[in-house]
């Protein structure tokens, strides 16, 4: 990778250049942004609102076809929708603002408070996903004598011995130089702290976890570290691996990360190219639905929660040099780790937090788009919220403890990036006010919109138009129109308690192990629905108080009317949250996942079945078939070249289940490894 | 392994396919719409089908608290004789103070 792989493409400068003197683009820019800012506070007539609020929604609307894929057009839409959201806010502070009783007064101004943050993250939001920059990384170069050693650490808690060993022996798989890179499995679970416990029972615990994982690391040829004290969690545990570890480069993976065979062939090469690149961090893709996929059962029908980030955001903040450290599937310099001291863990999310101080000292980052892991999302509601609410709560410390926007050393567009990346988190605040003010005025008859209809026709309903088309062209691909609202909704009200206690105890926050690969046999309702049911039933009443209300109060009809309309979103929504928070059952332990190979299922009686794999997991697959043709007998094994490996391997399966045209196998490898 | 984790090619060809199924706005509202007024009706229909398991789970629970309860007191009685229950019960004889297990019971009971 040369240097100007890492200089951003001026994606603008490169479509307008040839027509235009490069002394005239700033003010161009200049005289744009003066006009744009100029239609903001230009004060019009509500009929002329109307009009212009119109005519704004349909060139949006006719333009979201052609935007996506054509930078400037993209610019054009983005800054058409910012006009009208910008109108719509100006209009809110200087118009409906209004003081009455201290009640409704106190109301207004917390709803007001959420819209301006709603506003400002969709600002930040524009910015940062202005030009997403897809790259191509350099490859590594023929001579191996010039690859970078590589250290791979799996850094463990609590996980299943069996999750560990699928991990470290696909990392052990990889395709690097011989004897370039080695694989350490981080055991915080068998520390001398846990295996000394007072508590007799988790002490034996931790020794016999300590006991199995080395004979395992022993088996597989992988090394094992852990230290004396559970410390600084995470951060801790790697900070500890590296006192033992000399590689030029490390490789942090999640327990349940699985790396494919190509990670480092993929990523390492960039290293060699660019001596200041300190990340080149990959998507965390998932195999299995997270809980709301799975309990809604939209998995595999719409994209996964986290593609938003993965596929859209971290091209955004790339373009700005903000992509940053997501704490798994990523290469790190470890030159660059040493001179901030390691992994830094003042908050709990040490992954940004390591990124932003190497940003901040001039180190560069790179976000490699192809998934290159496959991981699991948490399986229940709760595993979901208490992973969620460790990101809110260490992304609020960054912006508190780490203050990305005063700090030395930064560029002007990284601060943005980092605050946009750590502001959203203040999301419960704003998805809980919306969700509860309704009620405020439909029930209590607290004033905190002061609008009439023709005034909500012209300028909110342009500005949720232009928002929702706005979302739709940046995030379309990757997130479906109101996912957001779902999922911001399931986590609002733990969240929220998350997000006080670090606002009044910045420090308070402690790291909490997000568990994966939970099972569980049966239906039942979360035990976290609980607040929700509350939601639900205000919700309801609220609509029931719209009815009495509209009889009762003729002349505040136009306010109970929108009002009962967004109430019954919320009401709509709601129904979503509450069918979240019914765990279904999971009928298997291994996630599957589509396939296409050719593979020949042998029989000891009959002959070979030639046959397509369907789907495969980490246990079994499915086999489809010509239904003419019959299933041999006996001990059966199939013959197949997987791509990863390149060479034709025999595998010992039994027989499941078998349909017309497909049958279920087992597999019965005499350990993980074969 | 190399056949379920193999090359990143799969997931490459499964992330695609994820971001081709993109709908409309409105599409998307009204799937959502439909997919969570189906999955809520499962939670209320479960909530109500479950209520009367629910409710005799909750009368055993408050009969075993109570025997739990009705236990503990006995062994408190049998540990410390002078010890004064509401019933008027009380002590035990010596013979029992020092019956094997009665102070283990006692402490599995207060913990």
């Amino acid at each position: 990778m040369t240097q100007s792989m890492l200089k951003v493409p001026n994606i603008v400068r490169q479509r307008l250049q040839p027509s235009i003197a490069p002394w005239l683009l700033p003010l161009l820019w200049a005289l744009a942004a003066g006009v744009w800012l100029l239609l903001v506070a230009l004060p019009v007539q509500l009929a002329s609102q109307g009009w212009l609020a119109v005519g704004s929604v349909a060139v949006l609307l006719l333009l979201r076809r052609y935007a996506r894929g054509r930078p400037l057009l993209r610019l054009a839409f983005l800054a058409l929708a910012g006009l009208v959201t910008a109108r719509y806010i100006v209009w809110r502070a200087s118009e409906t603002l209004i003081v009455t009783d201290p009640f409704s007064t106190l109301a207004m101004l917390v709803l007001f408070l959420a819209e301006l943050y709603a506003v400002g993250i969709f600002f930040l939001g524009a910015f940062i996903n202005l030009m997403p920059l897809k790259r191509v990384l350099p490859a590594l170069p023929a001579d191996t004598s010039r690859w970078p050693t590589v250290d791979v650490l799996v850094p463990s808690y609590d996980e299943d011995p069996a999750l560990l060993e699928t991990t470290l022996l696909a990392a052990l798989n990889m395709r690097y130089a011989e004897g370039k890179y080695k694989v350490y499995l981080l055991d915080d679970g068998g520390t001398e702290q846990k295996c000394n416990d007072p508590d007799p029972i988790k002490a034996t615990a931790a020794r016999l976890r300590r006991d199995t994982l080395q004979a395992l690391c022993a088996r597989i040829g992988a090394h094992y570290l852990t230290r004396a004290r559970n410390e600084h969690a995470k951060a801790g545990n790697l900070n500890a691996a590296l006192e033992h570890i000399a590689g030029e480069l490390v490789v942090v993976l999640d327990a349940d990360h699985v790396p494919t065979v190509d990670f480092l062939e993929r990523t390492v090469g960039a290293f060699i190219a660019e001596p200041r690149l300190f990340l080149v961090q990959t998507p965390h893709f998932f195999v299995n639905a997270d809980p709301v996929e799975h309990n809604l059962r939209i998995f595999g029908r719409m994209p996964p929660e986290n593609e938003m980030f993965y596929g859209a955001i971290q091209y955004g903040l790339d373009y700005w040099e903000a992509s940053f450290f997501c704490g798994s599937a990523a290469v790190l310099r470890r030159a660059a780790l040493d001179e901030v001291g390691g992994f830094t863990g003042q908050t709990i999310t040490e992954d940004a937090e390591t990124a932003l101080e190497l940003h901040s000292r001039g180190w560069k980052s790179v976000y490699y788009g192809r998934p290159l892991i496959s991981g699991l999302q948490p399986e229940t509601y709760s595993g979901f919220i208490t992973q969620r609410v460790r990101w809110a709560q260490g992304m609020l410390q960054l912006l508190l403890l780490k203050s990305p926007l005063r700090r030395a050393g930064l560029k002007p567009w990284q601060r943005l990036g980092y605050l946009n990346s750590s502001a959203f988190w203040l999301f419960p605040y704003a998805r809980t006010v919306f969700l509860l003010i309704p009620s405020a005025w439909l029930v209590f008859g607290l004033q905190v919109y002061h609008a009439n209809l023709q005034q909500f026709a012209a300028y909110t309903l342009p500005h949720l138009a232009a928002v929702t088309l706005a979302g739709h062209l940046l995030y379309g691909r990757v997130r479906w129109s109101f996912v957001s609202e779902l999922y911001e909704m399931l986590q609002s009200f733990y969240s929220l308690r998350g997000i006080f206690q670090v606002l009044r105890n910045p420090r308070a926050p402690r790291f909490k192990v997000t568990p994966k690969g939970e099972v569980h046999y049966r239906d039942f309702v979360s035990s976290l629905a609980k607040p929700f049911y509350a939601f639900y039933l205000l919700a309801w009443v609220s609509l029931g108080f719209g009815v009495w209300r509209w009889f009762a109060e003729p002349l505040t009809r136009d306010v109970t009317v929108i009002t009962m309309g967004w109430e019954l979103f919320n009401l709509l929504l709601l129904h979503g949250v509450l069918g979240a928070m019914y765990e279904r059952r999971q009928r298997r332990g291994a996630p599957r996942v589509p396939a296409q190979e050719p593979v020949r299922l042998v029989g000891s009686l009959g002959s070979p079945l030639a046959a397509r794999i369907l789907d495969i997991s980490a246990t079994g697959m499915q086999l489809g078939f010509d239904p003419a043709q019959t299933v041999p007998e006996g001990r059966l094994h199939i013959e197949v070249t997987p791509a990863a490996l390149g060479c034709p391997v025999q595998l010992p399966v039994t027989l499941a289940w078998q349909r017309p045209g497909t049958l279920g196998l087992h597999f019965e490898p005499e350990d993980l490894a074969q | 392994m190399a056949l379920a984790y193999g090359d990143s090619q799969r997931w490459l060809e499964m992330q695609q396919s994820r971001q081709a199924a993109e709908v409309g706005v409105l599409r998307a509202f009204g799937l959502l719409v439909a997919v969570g007024a189906r999955a809520a009706g499962a939670h209320f229909a479960a909530l109500i089908l479950d209520l009367p398991a629910r409710l005799r789970r909750r009368k055993r629970v408050r009969r075993t608290r109570a025997a739990q309860g009705g236990a503990a007191i006995a062994g408190l009685a049998q540990v410390w004789p002078s010890a004064r229950l509401e019933d008027g019960v009380t002590s035990r004889s010596a013979a029992t103070a020092n019956a094997p297990g009665v102070n283990e019971q006692v402490l599995e009971l207060t913990t």
